[in-house]
């Protein structure tokens, strides 16, 4: 069963007096558990497709379903909340919450969720230690070099118990040793708890490793690749 | 966490939130040093009013208030004073005969008002007795003895034991005249009064001024004198049906007194408003500064599913902690600054010499309540609360792909 399913998506952008089509039409259907890569060079589009895959911006024309519900329509407020039950997001700048710790920037989505101390505390544990930076806790992001944030965002898109992950330029601030074992660990999760990951990405690393390879070119997918 | 958040949100730029929080403490300084200022000059004003000549409430002979003449008497003063007395808050009455009269020594000749008091119940609604500075209060006990006001005393050219002729026209109409020792000579806080009154008893009042037991007042002491409003309705309903009556609270006695309480008041709201429009002014800009600073982040926030009224109420509250911490200390030291004139008061003998129809004492004490403080802290809190819904509208608007986007 689908979990995403896009229809005809088109998005124009107003630069001044300039109307940009960031996107021109784009169909997909992403199965619950896909390992999708939205692959492109800069301008291509994958990024506004993530947004608005995640409601974060308005669809100019066709229709977005999340888990077979059409967001279209739907105000900032609900938005929030299917974004906070159903979707984990990952940014290419790690976006943690400054004058936060690692942990409690784990916590913050988790208490949005209304999740109990106890079941917090041990989902929180458990994603520090799937990431491998238990020790790191205490931290604020500050203190932290890059591929640990970039740890600690992933545990907090995680520990929510989302369907579906979405991780913009993910790698794209990383050197290649943390890149690989982080997108190690995504499809390791990926595999074990059927997570869906939708990426979007020019990391060859990245590209390689997905189930699912979609090319977008000026705004519409150009061409897909599946793997095993 | 939320709470946290916010606190940890406003030492993000500790200079700016710094500079914020200063003004709205030094402003609430101002505000706790006018307050307790204005409630020392009023509680003065309302004492020295009531417990120097009025008393919480009088009663009258209907239209006496308006047009005071000596025959507009009460007939039967001890059936109404009885009722009055009985009333569970009334601390005591006091019976007046008043008329003006003209008073003569060899020398000279002046205008002067009469009060005629039984000195023991005039001690229970006045503090006349305290304001005695030669002679006794007492001595009015005795027949023709008089109590002269010190101005009025000066300008006649008499000391204590000093023979007065004091003339009079009686309720009757007839003229009443009769020789007078100076028995005691008073200052008090109202320069009208010690250059205007003369109190007698109440029976060489009755006698001089034909009242055959009438009196023209009554003066009422209640146990709470601010409770002056619901107590005259009491008093009135217990004259029943003594249609010929009027009783009036001291406001209505002294309404230039009541208005300048008002004016003061007023005086106290205005200063609020500009402390609270400064700080106002100054949160809101901090919040807008802070907001700018933080769109990103703010992006962040509702990319992860912070609803748009979460983000409202986390801003509102970064405000109002801001406006609390502000207000607390700012209230603190407020009362640090008035204790001194809490303690010892504030000396204003230059002013209440000046002062014509409003009787101040020349040292007025601060005075501060705890409603005082809370009510403070209350408008700046709910003042920082109003001026970050701006702001915080601003923040809960932005659109998540925008914001993230904002560097």
């Amino acid at each position: 069963m689908a979990v995403v399913e896009v229809r005809d998506l088109k998005k124009t952008y107003k630069l001044g007096k300039i109307t940009v089509e960031a996107l021109r039409g784009v169909t997909v259907d992403i199965k619950q558990g896909d390992f999708v890569t939205f692959a492109g060079p800069s301008g291509s589009g994958k990024t506004t497709l993530l947004n608005l895959i995640g409601g974060l911006d308005d669809i100019t024309e066709g229709e977005i379903l999340l888990d077979g519900r059409k967001i279209n329509d739907l105000g900032q407020g609900r938005l929030s909340e299917i974004r906070l039950q159903k979707i984990g997001f990952i940014f290419q700048q790690y976006n943690l919450i400054p004058v936060l710790t690692a942990y409690e920037n784990i916590e913050y989505p988790l208490l949005l969720q209304g999740v109990g101390d106890a079941e917090r505390r041990s989902r929180i544990e458990a994603a520090l230690k799937e990431v491998n930076i238990g020790e790191l806790s205490s931290r604020r992001p500050n203190d932290m070099s890059g591929g640990q944030q970039q740890r600690v965002a992933i545990a907090r898109a995680l520990a929510i118990r989302p369907k579906i992950v979405l991780a913009d330029e993910p790698t794209a601030n990383l050197d290649s040793k943390n890149s690989e074992s982080l997108i190690d660990l995504m499809r390791e999760i990926n595999g074990r708890d059927g997570v869906t990951f939708i990426f979007s990405t020019h990391d060859q690393m990245v590209m390689g490793k997905s189930k699912r390879l979609l090319y977008l070119k000026d705004g519409r997918i150009e061409k897909e690749e599946k793997r095993p | 966490m939320f709470f946290s958040l916010a606190w940890r949100n406003i030492w993000r730029n500790r200079r700016r939130s710094a500079i914020t929080i200063s003004a709205i403490c030094i402003g609430m300084a101002g505000i706790i040093f006018m307050i307790g200022m204005m409630n020392g000059f009023v509680v003065n004003m309302i004492e020295n009013s009531v417990h120097l000549e009025t008393g919480a409430l009088q009663v009258h002979h209907r239209g006496y208030h308006d047009d005071p003449s000596v025959e507009k008497l009460i007939r039967n003063p001890s059936e109404v004073s009885d009722r009055v007395t009985a009333l569970p808050r009334v601390n005591g009455v006091s019976l007046r005969i008043k008329s003006f009269g003209l008073v003569s020594t060899r020398r000279d000749s002046l205008g002067a008002m009469l009060v005629g008091i039984d000195p023991s119940s005039e001690s229970v609604v006045t503090n006349l007795y305290k304001s005695v500075i030669a002679g006794s209060y007492g001595s009015i006990r005795s027949g023709n003895t008089v109590l002269l006001g010190k101005t009025l005393a000066q300008n006649l050219q008499v000391r204590l034991g000093d023979e007065i002729i004091i003339l009079s026209q009686g309720a009757d109409g007839s003229m009443g005249n009769d020789i007078y020792k100076v028995g005691g000579i008073f200052e008090t806080a109202s320069p009208d009064i010690d250059r205007m009154y003369i109190y007698m008893g109440l029976s060489d009042a009755s006698e001089l001024l034909s009242t055959y037991g009438g009196v023209n007042e009554i003066a009422v002491s209640l146990k709470d004198a601010d409770a002056a409003d619901s107590a005259k309705n009491a008093v009135i309903n217990a004259l029943g049906d003594e249609d010929e009556l009027e009783v009036l609270t001291w406001k209505e006695v002294l309404p230039g007194v009541a208005q300048m309480v008002v004016f003061m008041q007023g005086a106290v709201f205005l200063f609020y408003l500009i402390v609270f429009g400064v700080a106002a002014f100054g949160i809101s800009n901090t919040l807008i500064m802070s907001i700018f600073e933080r769109v990103h982040e703010l992006g962040v926030m509702m990319s992860i599913g912070t609803r748009p009224s979460r983000i409202f109420l986390q801003t509102a509250v970064e405000s109002v902690m801001m406006g609390l911490i502000g207000s607390v200390i700012g209230s603190a030291l407020g009362f640090l600054l008035s204790l001194n004139f809490i303690l010892n008061g504030l000396d204003v003998s230059f002013w209440a010499k000046a002062k014509s129809f409003i009787a101040f004492s020349p040292v007025i004490y601060y005075r501060l309540v705890p409603w005082d403080f809370v009510l403070g802290i209350f408008f700046v809190v709910l003042v920082t609360a109003l001026s970050s819904v701006y702001p915080a509208l601003k923040a809960s608007r932005l659109k998540p792909a925008d914001a993230i986007r904002y560097v």
